[in-house]
């Protein structure tokens, strides 16, 4: 029995190093995540390095240069209004499933003062998800032609 | 028609399972053979039902049947045949019937395996069991989530809305398979310990029984773990292949844990101890793919890929709440007889101790991937602030968890079982020590700076030496022994002894696996840049060349692909083509399609990330050193667990 004491203690103090890992690293890289109209309402909640939130892209909002790779946008919560949204702001290459009324998740910054959130991460959700009733018309291959460089 | 065979089948699948699961229960209960016999021709017939029901759907998916719902959303005319085929799986309503099948045929299997055995009870006790887990999906399939739905005449469409394009690839093909024949494949040794527990056949006959389906359920999964990373590196465009999203850790977590298993069991069946951990270990395996299989089609946690919000999750709820509480209820109805007559441990140096270090650093692991998945649910609930952590905060706790996991694996084999010798450990370890010491300093001399990489290529070559070390000792004794000459020697060693040598060759993988990722985490090199014809940019040691532009068409999309030469050292070594698709019916949703130069050293990915109407493309190249071997180690690992699969060519069999 007391030769199990021992390694009871032994596994003990492993499952606590591992506990204080998580703790720790919860501590440090966690980061609140929240919707658009959350984070304006409480802007002060983010942490030193930011926070984490989920909106949709308004649509004509979107503005991609494309030699200096800077996106900007407005985000909004999907059932808010267009008004209630941030600009964004995001330096790096534009995803290709990009696009308007995309869900997407960022990493950053928010200045109230602005309304500007720089962000350092841009995820798109996986568009997969169409679980519509209906199948949509058949698609426009005219259209379709003309997000395609021409010529070239 | 064939549809309504497919559902109809469907139908008498669900009444027969709740028959087959009445039936072996009374065998059991009454201890009468009738019964369980007749169980197990209920089995058998489910799988034939199944077989109908997935043909039926195939079948549609190739016709290009519009009107099932299903197909209508997840193909059309124009897409490749076997693409067709893997949309099959491309939706939760396919993907929840290959469920179905993978099951039916597995129970078929062990149904098989087991139809001689007459005198374990726990066996019809199991077919129970896998009839209330096939019960439960039968009840999805049949009228939550019917993949035989039909539309209505007037909303049937000429064509199909079509596959993702993402999901239009070879890797979509085979990962989702792999990831549920290994989800599925746990029911088994589930079933065996839910039954154990409840005939109270608690010695390790029925931890032997299951020991090959456990191994081909933790290979498959594995498989399909590595397979979906794969397809992210090459499909997804953003130069990695493991992101920590909820979903790619809901398919790992099971596989940290039934790794755990599958170390634990060998000390249950060699020095009768761990019981109830064991116990234990397969009960929050099976559960974690349970919870996997419903974390995907939830929509509870953020995930960037997972598929659409679905009425299941009630039912899931339940389900794994029900089993849980039944699963550990028994359990600890059972908790006297599992302490009873279990041996102790000795000695901390000891091959147990090493195994149990392993299990505690392995949950450890699916523990912290566990509560930073589920971070943002659990500090809503607590503090009503949604808080998440991303692949930092994993990295962090899992890295040194990994390196101590490498090492293990390194010593484990060289400790002898219940005590060691100081002279055992002398005898064994300096060798490989050497190596480690080695491979650090020249690490460090070639002004590798980089704490955890240099540990994990020192600890690889550890590990390694002291596989090299065992191969060379057990040919040695051979030779000895038997006067083999050392090749015919190798030869039978892996030939009689396939569990521990072919488990050797899975380690060797698994280091391999090890050593790619700890290349393309520590050292990758990242550029962006835009272009114009006839410009160029650097990507570490290469230079891309833009030369050219073309149109490519296909019959369900348009490329745009770029020609880049690529030159290293002023040569021209390799001309890659990235390109942007258009799928006709994504028009909004461009895919890149990335180009790679393969090799043992590194990967040169190059992706186009954008293009405009002057021809001005944007370019991003990426250098991965040592990426390749994570494949590589993945293939090692499914031949070492194939091989341990192969019948035992050892001892005469000893049946029970």
């Amino acid at each position: 029995m007391k030769k199990n004491h021992k390694f009871m203690v032994a596994a003990v103090v492993i499952i606590i190093a591992i506990g204080y890992l998580v703790f720790i690293g919860i501590k440090e890289s966690g980061v609140y995540f929240m919707t658009v109209a959350e984070l304006k309402a409480r802007p002060d909640s983010q942490a030193e390095d930011g926070v984490r939130i989920s909106g949709s892209v308004i649509e004509d909002s979107i503005e991609y240069v494309n030699d200096k790779m800077l996106l900007t946008f407005k985000a909004k919560d999907e059932e808010s209004d267009d008004n209630d949204y941030v600009n964004v702001m995001y330096k790096g290459v534009k995803p290709d499933s990009f696009k308007a009324d995309a869900q997407v998740i960022l990493e950053g910054k928010y200045s109230i003062d602005e309304n500007l959130f720089r962000a350092t991460t841009l995820l798109v959700k996986c568009p997969s998800r169409y679980e519509e009733e209906t199948p949509p018309p058949d698609y426009n291959l005219k259209e379709h032609k003309k997000i395609i460089v021409d010529g070239a | 028609m064939l549809i309504d065979i497919g559902r109809i089948s469907l139908n008498i699948t669900l009444v027969l399972a709740v028959y087959v699961a009445v039936s072996s229960l009374t065998g059991a209960l009454k201890k009468d053979l009738r019964f369980v016999v007749s169980a197990r021709r209920g089995i058998y017939a489910i799988f034939c039902l199944i077989s109908v029901s997935s043909a039926a759907l195939l079948y549609a998916f190739i016709t290009d049947n519009f009107a099932l719902k299903y197909v209508a959303s997840y193909s059309e005319k124009n897409l490749n045949i076997h693409y067709k085929i893997s949309a099959f799986w491309g939706g939760n309503d396919g993907s929840l019937l290959f469920w179905l099948f993978a099951l039916s045929l597995f129970a078929a299997l062990m149904a098989f395996q087991n139809r001689k055995d007459k005198n374990h009870r726990f066996i019809p006790f199991a077919y129970t069991v896998l009839m209330i887990i096939m019960i439960f999906f039968l009840v999805l399939t049949s009228f939550v989530t019917n993949p035989f739905e039909l539309l209505p005449p007037y909303m049937v469409p000429a064509d199909g809305r079509g596959l993702n394009p993402m999901l239009q690839t070879y890797g979509m093909m085979f990962h989702p398979p792999a990831l549920l024949l290994g989800y599925v494949g746990f029911s088994i040794p589930f079933a065996f310990a839910v039954a154990a527990l409840i005939t109270g056949e608690l010695d390790s006959l029925w931890i032997k029984r299951t020991r090959k389906w456990t191994l081909l359920a933790w290979v498959l999964l594995g498989l399909g773990n590595i397979l979906g990373s794969e397809w992210a590196y090459d499909e997804l465009g953003w130069g990695g292949y493991w992101a920590w999203d909820p979903v790619e850790n809901a398919s790992f977590i099971p596989w940290l844990t039934a790794t755990a298993y599958l170390h634990s069991v060998m000390i249950q069946e060699r020095r009768n101890m761990l019981k109830v951990w064991n116990m234990f270990l397969i009960i929050i395996t099976f559960s974690f793919t349970i919870f996997g299989t419903f974390l995907v089609r939830s929509g509870v946690l953020q995930s960037v890929h997972d598929f659409g919000v679905s009425e299941m999750g009630p039912y899931f709820v339940i389900f794994m709440a029900l089993t849980a509480i039944i699963a550990f209820g028994l359990m600890l109805y059972r908790y006297e007889d599992l302490r009873s007559g279990n041996n102790q441990l000795e000695s901390f140096i000891s091959r147990e101790s090493t195994f149990l270090l392993n299990n505690l650093i392995l949950l450890g692991l699916a523990f912290a991937t566990l509560w930073g998945s589920m971070f943002p649910l659990i500090s809503e609930l607590v503090t009503g602030n949604k808080i998440t952590v991303g692949p930092p905060f994993f990295e962090q706790v899992n890295t040194p968890l990994f390196l101590i996991l490498l090492i293990i694996t390194g010593i484990c084999p060289l400790i002898g079982w219940r005590k060691a010798s100081s002279q055992n450990l002398k005898k064994n370890f300096i060798i490989p020590t050497i190596f480690l010491v080695i491979t650090g300093v020249l690490l460090l001399a070639l002004g590798i700076r980089h704490i955890y990489a240099t540990l994990s290529f020192s600890f690889s070559s550890f590990v390694l030496v002291t596989i090299i070390m065992e191969y060379y000792r057990g040919i040695k004794a051979r030779g000895k022994i038997k006067g083999e000459n050392p090749f015919t020697a190798l030869f039978m060693l892996l030939w009689k002894n396939k569990r521990r040598y072919g488990g050797y060759i899975i380690h060797v993988g698994v280091v391999m696996i090890f050593i790619g990722v700890t290349g393309s985490q520590a050292f990758v090199t990242e550029t962006a840049q835009s272009l114009r014809i006839g410009e160029s940019m650097n990507v570490g040691k290469f230079r891309l060349q833009y030369d050219d532009v073309k149109i490519k068409r296909k019959p369900n999309y348009e490329a745009v692909v770029v020609f880049l030469s690529v030159y290293e050292a002023g040569r021209k070594i390799d001309t890659i083509l990235p390109e942007k698709r258009w799928y006709n019916k994504f028009p909004e949703e461009p895919t890149s399609e990335v180009a790679l130069m393969r090799s043992l050293k590194e990967d040169l990915f190059v992706i186009l990330a954008s293009i405009e109407r002057s021809g001005t493309i944007m370019v991003k190249g990426i250098i991965n050193p040592l990426i390749n071997w994570i494949w590589l180690g993945a293939i090692v690992s499914c031949i070492g667990g194939i091989y341990v699969l192969l019948p035992d060519g050892g001892k005469k069999k000893v049946k029970s």
